[in-house]
């Protein structure tokens, strides 16, 4: 192949080569003057009429690629939540046993829930530990969601205990968040809510709240969950308010849990013996 | 004549069209073809060199409306006709295999960007201080397989 430079030979030729190239020269100069600034916006204005239609074949690219990379993602994704929920229904029970292990400071006994009736109004548990294995009367039923109810009459090998589904269930409760303390009990009309009664009107409770022993009334430790505040309306006549708590303890599906051996103080217990011979 | 000015135009059209809305996105690593560019190179196969640098006039202008590249393709396209009309029309004559398109076209695309992107550094358009081996031989090239797959549909 034999290659051949061109030679400007022609005069007319090289006049409009040095024309145009003047006028190109002219144009980059004069591209950035104030003049020129309406032409250049018409050319754009232009350009994008013009690359308009395109805009959605490219956005449908753009958007091929980044579905591929969506897809991806939601793959790996997935078999992180997989991994995820494993962890956390792993890390629930550990962190159920090891919140009841730090906020109680007594001995626990495995129990295994012998006989459940909760279908009536004298509601009973009973429980696979009694008295030759230190349970006493009083002593609370608590599982790895909070408090079941209390040991009312213990055997030798059995208990029965009273659950919070029962109209002679009392206990000392106090309201997370606040000061304020109330006493909580069955009211026998369904067996998903309990009431706190006692709680002045002028501290404001609200849907969500935990709700937890307080430790007063001396036959329950302190801190132990209850439930969680669903409602609240103003007691007719009082100044009080009823608080309408759904419990922690899933009873429907209840079948082992723990007796904390808790004894009430000694002394407190010699205090209102004194008191009550004071006023007898 | 003037059947072929308007022949040559509506292709000239044609090619600023693709240039704009097609090759201009179809970009790799920021490398680009310019069909114009062989667009001119296939005019001066066939057409004198006067004609051939008033089509690279209009188009070139058109380009650097649509670009707002404001004489930078006008100036450098002005230059690759002047300077190879006489080559590609000499070797249009011979029947070229493909390498040997490629090679020219390549050659020419060497020596065309290279002023193009002098002349851009010049003008300010573009930022080739940095990446201008890259641009010059990258963009000589993409030129070329594209100018190649286009001799390859267009020959019998």
């Amino acid at each position: 192949m034999r290659i051949v430079f061109t030679k400007i030979g022609d005069i007319r030729d090289q006049v409009i080569t040095v024309v145009l190239l003047i006028v190109a020269l002219m144009l980059m100069v004069a591209r950035q003057d104030e003049a020129f600034q309406n032409v250049r916006k018409a050319s754009l204005t232009f350009v994008s009429y013009v690359e308009a239609p395109l805009s959605n074949i490219r956005v449908y690219r753009s958007a091929l690629r980044t579905n591929a990379q969506l897809e991806q993602n939601t793959i790996l994704l997935q078999d992180e939540i997989s991994r995820l929920r494993s962890l956390r229904d792993e890390n629930d029970e550990l962190r159920a046993l090891l919140s009841l292990e730090q906020t109680s400071t007594y001995e626990m006994l495995p129990v295994r829930i012998v006989t459940k009736n909760l279908t009536g109004i004298n509601n009973n548990l009973i429980i696979n530990a009694g008295s030759d294995q230190g349970v006493e009367v009083g002593m609370p039923v608590v599982n790895h969601e909070g408090l079941v109810g209390s040991v009312i009459i213990p055997s030798a090998n059995n208990a029965q205990v009273l659950p919070l589904y029962n109209r002679q269930f009392r206990a000392s409760i106090t309201i997370e968040g606040s000061r304020a303390y109330g006493i909580i009990s069955w009211e026998s009309v369904n067996l998903t809510e309990l009431l706190v009664n006692f709680v002045p009107q002028t501290i404001p409770v609200h849907p969500g709240m935990r709700v937890q022993t307080s430790g007063l009334s001396n036959q329950l430790p302190a801190n132990i969950a209850v439930g969680e505040v669903v409602r609240v309306s103003p007691e007719p006549g009082r100044e009080t308010q009823r608080i309408y708590v759904q419990p922690f303890v899933n009873f429907a599906s209840l079948s082992e849990a723990h007796v904390l051996l808790y004894q009430a103080e000694e002394e407190i217990l010699q205090l209102e013996n004194q008191w009550l011979e004071a006023f007898q | 004549m003037k059947q072929t000015l308007g022949f040559d135009l509506i292709i000239a059209a044609l090619f600023l069209l693709m240039q704009i809305m097609l090759f201009r996105h179809l970009d790799i690593w920021g490398l680009q073809a310019d069909i114009i560019f062989l667009f001119l190179l296939w005019i001066c196969t066939t057409r004198p060199r006067t004609y051939a640098l008033g089509i690279a006039a209009i188009t070139a202008l058109s380009l650097d409306i649509l670009t707002d590249t404001w004489g930078v393709h006008l100036f450098s396209k002005t230059l690759l006709v002047i300077g190879a009309h006489r080559l590609i029309s000499q070797q249009a004559e011979n029947k070229l295999q493909i390498g040997q398109t490629f090679a020219l076209i390549l050659s020419v695309a060497i020596g065309y960007y290279f002023i193009f992107l002098l002349i851009s550094a010049f003008a300010g358009i573009y930022d080739t201080n940095l990446m201008f081996i890259k641009y010059w031989v990258g963009n000589s090239v993409y030129t070329a397989l594209v100018g190649v797959i286009f001799y390859l549909l267009t020959s019998d």
